[in-house]
């Protein structure tokens, strides 16, 4: 299997211009935070189903299927965490967008075949896989543009106040955590990532 | 229209808006005993009380044709016994081709097997 050619490096431009793509056909209007159960249920056609003791079990939060037709997150974070619920859905959609070569190239018939396929993807393809879904997941769910105006407002709201906001970065990610639906550590990740900001404790 | 009960449901409440989570949510019902009706796992509540509930929660309201369905699949799909343990075809389409731990990590053989049990009886998958 050229795994290779099935799971190629693609320049994380590329993958958020997909992830802007999609979300221009699917939330135009720029709602935040982004319905992303909505557009998945209503607009994609996926079932969301609530898998008890995922989690507990098997260590893992949620996984799209091969048929690509659901996504089965574990039942206690759809219910009690919601931007981990909403991050993980955000994450298997961006494997449905990206990596589709790699669920038709898939061959196996019985339960034994499909562990030989999921041990046989090997660890830096894997975690390649899995890098390419967060980053696609982290551009729908904090498109830049809106990261930057909703950044650049929270801070100019508390700079009219005397207040720096390097002072206290936390209550800022918290405030825009609030506002994507996602963790405050997803938006200190983004903010860095799009240079907005340094965190200040990042130097010390 | 739907022809089967789980289906016709799914409609229901597609078009209502809602999502199962926020169906469920607001209704007091365990969504992933409705995911598992909405995907025929499992037959519709036999108790009226609890069918009309489920109904009247749907928004459907008495006298009206979507009722009469509702109850007429429900009362159909109340002969069938579902089955206790996916086909082996419907098993391997409910699998991930690749499976994403806590930590990005590799899940292991014994897990992986642990998967595959709940999912062969009938805890997620269709």
């Amino acid at each position: 299997m050229n795994w290779d050619k099935l799971i190629p490096w693609v320049d994380s431009e590329i993958i958020r211009r997909q992830a802007d793509a999609f979300l221009a056909e699917h939330n135009p209007e720029g709602v935040l935070p982004l319905p992303i159960e909505e557009i998945v249920e209503f607009r994609l056609g996926i079932n969301i189903v609530p898998l008890p003791g995922l989690q507990f079990r098997i260590g893992s939060v949620g996984f799209i299927t091969s048929d690509l037709t659901e996504i089965d997150v574990d039942q206690e974070v759809a219910e009690r965490y919601a931007s981990r619920y909403r991050w993980t859905i955000a994450h298997e959609v961006g494997h449905l967008l990206l990596h589709r070569p790699l669920y038709e190239a898939q061959s196996f018939s019985t339960a034994d075949q499909w562990k030989q396929w999921v041990g046989s993807i090997p660890d830096r393809l894997y975690r390649r896989l899995e890098a390419q879904a967060n980053t696609i997941a982290a551009q729908m769910l904090m498109p830049a543009r809106a990261l930057t105006d909703h950044f650049e407002d929270v801070v100019s709201k508390l700079e009219s106040q005397g207040l720096d906001w390097t002072v206290a970065p936390d209550m800022v990610y918290r405030i825009l955590g609030r506002t994507f639906g996602v963790a405050p550590e997803s938006i200190m990740y983004a903010l860095r990532n799009e240079g907005l900001a340094e965190d200040p404790r990042a130097n010390a | 229209m739907e022809a089967n009960f789980g289906p016709f449901a799914r409609q229901i409440r597609v078009r209502l808006g809602e999502t199962l989570r926020q169906f469920c949510a607001r209704v007091g019902l365990d969504p992933a005993y409705i995911s598992r009706i909405e995907r025929g796992l499992l037959a519709p509540p036999q108790d009226q009380a609890k069918l009309d509930y489920y109904a009247e929660s749907l928004g459907l309201t008495r006298d009206t044709d979507d009722w009469q369905t509702f109850m007429d699949l429900a009362a159909t799909a109340a002969g069938r016994l579902p089955q206790d343990a996916l086909k082996n075809e419907q098993l391997m389409a409910c699998l991930p081709s690749f499976l994403r731990s806590m930590r990005g990590q590799r899940v292991s053989d014994e897990d992986l097997d642990r998967l595959v049990e709940m999912i062969r009886k009938g805890g997620g998958g269709r």
